[in-house]
């Protein structure tokens, strides 16, 4: 990379999902393919509608947010809905708020939100298809050890497993080239581990299931890189990106226990946006008051 | 392009500031904000804005920052001081006008008393002094004598009763 420049910036992100993307594309259908496709193209068309502005087409942000979002929308979702979904993203999302820089929730999640609200049967569950996730919560008064067995994936987590993986050398990479600051995924994936501890009771029936599970099932990595990583909504200081973090993981696990959608991590992700600016005000009044 | 809070200028601060808040608030013309943020401490080394994928042109908005922030003190020290001779302005004039206030309440009090001298003065006239009182009951005396010598019983008593109208002597 000579200079670093925004577009780079948003084609880097788009590069280190690029293994997650070809292992979706084996696991699933090569129709998965379209949906990839498809995204980017809603949110681009959203876009160029909204924004009139030739030079917001090719900042890459759009294009970002649609294609996280065709990562994150199962493959029972269809191209159709996906590229509705993008175009959502940015005119609910984004256009609204001024554009680039200005968005207070992550876009790909707000139309991730809006197709799971709008449309619930046609996307049951994040990325890895109906499963684990969902099989978790609808045991039937299985022990979760005995549902565990069941399952092909360490600590119940299946097929996901490797997905999950792929995300997270995605997310390694970006760190490595710092690309994206530390603070909000190591404050998601502490706010995760730590609220599936205090809420694994041994592996009972009623068990939320073990941490690790948590943390290699459904779109938990995705979203720690990913999702909670956007730089422009939420929190913009180091101390609030960490305790945003805290706060999107732990709302995830709770989300994935109690929530009515198996996997929560697009309303934990809301939510947690929602509080960046108070947690800013809090860390820059701390910073103050100690200098 | 705009900030997109990338947060590339952060670690890169020697300072430790946050830039990009920074940044943000001065974009808002909140210099109160800007300076919690250290703005002061900000010494134009230009890492941030090296570093700044959006190209921004950080230093020199810390630098207009900085100004913008020495005007405003001053301009705040300036108008403390205006407000502070304003008030010793008042002071001063409501010290004045209560002292004119007592000195003309005092003139006045003088002048009363003095006309009360002079009419006390006057007085004698109506009243009679404690001499006249004495020079009217001796000559009441004395025609009392002469009144019982010739034996003018009906005179001497006339004589009686205005001397006790004149009352007892000092």
């Amino acid at each position: 990379m000579s200079r670093a420049s925004v577009p780079k910036l948003m084609l880097f992100v788009l590069l280190t999902t690029i293994p997650a993307a070809i292992l979706r594309l084996t696991q699933e259908s090569p129709a998965l393919g379209l949906q990839l496709l498809a995204g980017p193209m809603g949110a681009l068309a959203g876009e160029a509608l909204l924004r009139r502005s030739a030079a917001s087409l090719r900042d890459g942000s759009a294009l970002l947010t649609g294609w996280l979002l065709a990562l994150a929308l199962p493959a029972s979702a269809g191209a159709a809905l996906t590229a509705f979904g993008g175009a959502l993203a940015i005119a609910l999302g984004k256009a609204p708020f001024g554009g680039l820089g200005r968005n207070p929730f992550n876009p790909a999640m707000v139309g991730y939100a809006a197709i799971l609200v709008l449309f619930p049967l046609a996307s049951v569950d994040g990325m890895s298809g109906a499963t684990p996730l969902a099989a978790l919560a609808s045991r039937e008064g299985l022990t979760l050890s005995e549902w565990v067995k069941a399952q092909p994936g360490p600590w119940g987590t299946g097929p996901g497993l490797a997905l999950s993986l792929a995300f997270l050398a995605g997310g390694a990479a970006l760190l490595l080239r710092r690309a994206i600051p530390w603070h909000a995924p190591a404050g998601f994936l502490l706010g995760l581990l730590g609220a599936a501890v205090l809420a694994y009771d041994g592996g009972g029936s009623s068990s939320a299931g073990h941490p690790l599970f948590h943390l290699f099932s459904g779109s938990a990595l995705f979203a720690a890189f990913f999702i909670i990583t956007d730089p422009v909504s939420g929190a913009h200081t180091p101390p609030g990106r960490l305790a945003m973090g805290v706060l999107a993981g732990a709302l995830t696990v709770l989300f994935r226990s109690q929530g009515p959608f198996p996997d929560g991590v697009a309303f934990a992700v809301l939510l947690a946006n929602g509080a960046g600016p108070a947690l800013d005000a809090l860390a820059e009044g701390r910073r103050q008051s100690r200098a | 392009m705009p900030c997109i809070h990338c947060g590339a200028c952060v670690p890169v601060c020697p300072k430790g500031l946050w830039p990009n808040q920074l940044y943000q608030a001065l974009a808002q013309g909140d210099l109160a904000r800007a300076e919690a943020l250290g703005l002061a401490r900000c010494g134009a080394c230009r890492a941030c804005q090296d570093h700044c994928p959006s190209a921004l042109p950080l230093t020199a908005r810390f630098r207009e920052g900085q100004q913008q922030v020495l005007r405003w003190t001053e301009a705040k020290t300036r108008a403390a001081e205006d407000a502070q001779q304003a008030a010793e302005r008042y002071e001063a004039r409501e010290a004045r006008l209560q002292a004119a206030e007592a000195e003309a309440l005092e003139a006045k009090r003088q002048r009363r008393a003095e006309a009360k001298r002079r009419a006390e003065a006057k007085r004698p006239a109506e009243g009679g002094t404690d001499a006249r009182r004495d020079a009217q009951r001796a000559a009441l005396q004395r025609a009392m004598e002469k009144a019982r010598a010739a034996g003018r019983e009906e005179d001497l008593a006339r004589l009686t009763a205005a001397l006790a109208a004149l009352g007892d002597g000092p």
